[in-house]
């Protein structure tokens, strides 16, 4: 370090390089404590995707807005739709959905552990509660799950969970079974349900997830723990970000597991024959219009280096001009930046030819 | 920094450019000692405050930003001279050196609550540094705990790399002549020296 310095100032004081070594020394515990702060700073302020930079300037503080893919809402209602057909339990959370889980978990599940909501507010734990007219489906829900039960089946998923032996003890885990995975691909969240540390088999389990950036919560599948306790749920073609959890009727409520999802992404060279620009055209799948792609070259090193960033455009595609001069037989590679909506996505890297 | 730190935190940079949290964590762990030692050495009155805003600044704005761990660090430490130059401004006052005068403050408790290497505390060390004029503190400061090389120090504080150079080497001299500096040769401390006798030719 600092090379010439010692010429420039001709330190010779043994004074003065314990002074800078103490100077330049790693950092103690008081001047790193800041890192929690640092880091949520971090996730809240890092590069907003350029579609999301044109909002007016009163919003920024109540936090970003997210738009979702509108391909979301259609493929959840789809899954919502078919568990609502199957008659399983999970036609009765779809029909409350999409109520917060913890809320849920009080005034319909009748969840005795979240102390979230006053006492008067739960119901028993029984689970043999029966629907009153003012527990019909919100409003909003039918837009998107238009296959929402009608009372007959909510019955049937009450007697489902009446068969789990009250709410005393019961614990209810959940694990991603990876995350990230890549965007489009299934998601399967397992759990498992025990009491007193032995599982319990014969109970439905539902799962409900969250889309990055919204606030309800819908059913996304159930599934029957097994003798020992354990159920995996799997989520068909998640494309977006999304926290999950698991629940079993008035009884048990499994902490959030977030599965994010990494899109696809290529880069393909296409070499000018003029030997004038190389095009490198990145490709990407669920990512977003405004998503920024960041073109890295490899040093020496073997580290990867920034050269440029771009906006996604429309299609999800951009390209970048590279020069066979500076850039040749170098690996360059290209980055989506992470969202809200999904997790960062690395391309294969191309190696640029010499010109000539 | 060292190579090999060059190396790691071009990795880490390149990796927090893209929304990586561990990458952006890398960079912080190893910059924000050296930048809160720099602003502390300024004056700065609430050095976290200040270090706080610079880095939510160089997040705001590394979709913008490239280069290097070295073009970085230079990034950093000059948008944190800005901001405590704004500070001082909302003050309606200079940055302030602190005057510490009393030799007993490495000894302190108080003060070198942190750890203590080679016979004094990083707190110690930046009161020491802050002794010298502000002309020299500053570029002393910025050469030895920002790491940055003579030409960006001087473009950093507007001034030639002549006026630096010699700002460098009377706050040398200065530190060295300084008793408390001086009393640092003979208290035991480990390995071996980084800074050897030579010309002090500038």
């Amino acid at each position: 370090m600092n090379s010439d310095l010692r010429g420039e100032t001709g330190s010779p004081h043994p004074g003065v390089d314990r002074l800078f070594r103490t100077l330049t020394a790693a950092g103690t515990p008081a001047e790193l404590a800041g890192e929690h702060d640092t880091l949520a700073m971090f996730r809240a302020n890092i590069h907003p995707p350029a579609g999301l930079e044109a909002e007016p300037a009163g919003s920024r503080r109540s936090g970003r807005v997210f738009r979702l893919p509108v391909r979301w809402g259609v493929r959840l209602a789809a899954v919502a739709a078919a568990v609502a057909v199957g008659g399983t339990a999970a036609a009765a959370y779809a029909a409350v959905l999409p109520e917060p889980v913890q809320h849920l978990a009080h005034s319909v599940l009748g969840f005795a552990g979240v102390p979230d909501r006053p006492a008067g507010s739960v119901h028993g734990t029984s689970g043999h509660h029966a629907r009153s007219p003012h527990d019909q489906p919100h409003p909003a829900l039918a837009v998107s799950t238009p296959a929402t039960t009608p009372s007959g089946s909510s019955a049937t998923a009450t007697g489902t969970a009446s068969a789990t032996p009250g709410a005393g003890g019961l614990v209810l885990s959940a694990t991603a079974a990876s995350t990230p995975i890549t965007a489009g691909s299934g998601a399967v969240i397992d759990g498992r349900l025990t009491q007193s540390g032995a599982g319990v088999q014969g109970v439905t389990v539902t799962l409900v997830g969250r889309l990055a950036g919204q606030e309800a919560w819908r059913v996304a599948g159930s599934g029957q723990t097994t003798s020992d306790g354990n159920v995996a749920v799997s989520v068909p073609a998640l494309t977006a970000n999304a926290v999950f959890r698991l629940v079993v009727r008035g009884t048990a409520l499994s902490p959030s597991v977030a599965v994010n999802v990494s899109p696809p992404i290529t880069a393909i060279l296409d070499v000018s024959s003029t030997g004038v620009s190389d095009l490198l055209v990145v490709s990407t799948e669920y990512a977003r219009a405004g998503d920024v792609v960041v073109l890295q070259v490899q040093a020496a090193g073997g580290s990867w280096l920034f050269l440029r960033d771009r906006p996604l455009n429309a299609g999800g595609k951009a390209s970048f001009g590279l020069s066979g001069k500076r850039l040749g037989d170098r690996d360059v590679r290209v980055v989506l930046l992470a969202t809200v909506t999904h997790a960062a996505a690395v391309s294969n890297a191309v190696m640029v030819p010499p010109p000539g | 920094m060292a190579t090999s730190d060059t190396a790691v935190l071009d990795d880490a940079l390149a990796r927090a450019s893209t929304g990586d949290d561990a990458g952006f964590l890398e960079l912080w762990r190893a910059l924000q000692p050296r930048l809160l030692r720099f602003l502390r050495v300024l004056g700065c009155d609430d050095p976290e405050d200040v270090a706080s805003e610079t880095w939510l600044q160089v997040v705001r704005d590394l979709h913008k930003f490239s280069g290097g761990e070295d073009d970085f660090r230079r990034w950093l430490f000059t948008i944190g001279r800005h901001r405590v130059i704004d500070a001082a401004r909302a003050k309606s006052r200079r940055p302030a050196i602190p005057m510490i005068s009393s030799l007993d403050l490495l000894a302190d408790q108080q003060l070198v609550e942190d750890q203590v290497l080679d016979g004094i505390s990083v707190q110690g060390a930046v009161a020491l540094l802050a002794r010298l004029s502000p002309d020299q503190a500053e570029a002393v400061a910025l050469r030895v705990i920002a790491g940055l090389e003579t030409p960006d120090v001087a473009k950093i504080l507007g001034k030639s790399a002549g006026a630096v150079r010699v700002a460098l080497h009377r706050g040398l001299k200065s530190l060295a002549d300084d008793p408390a500096v001086r009393a640092l040769a003979g208290r035991p401390g480990p390995g071996p020296s980084l800074w050897t006798l030579e010309g002090v030719d500038s």
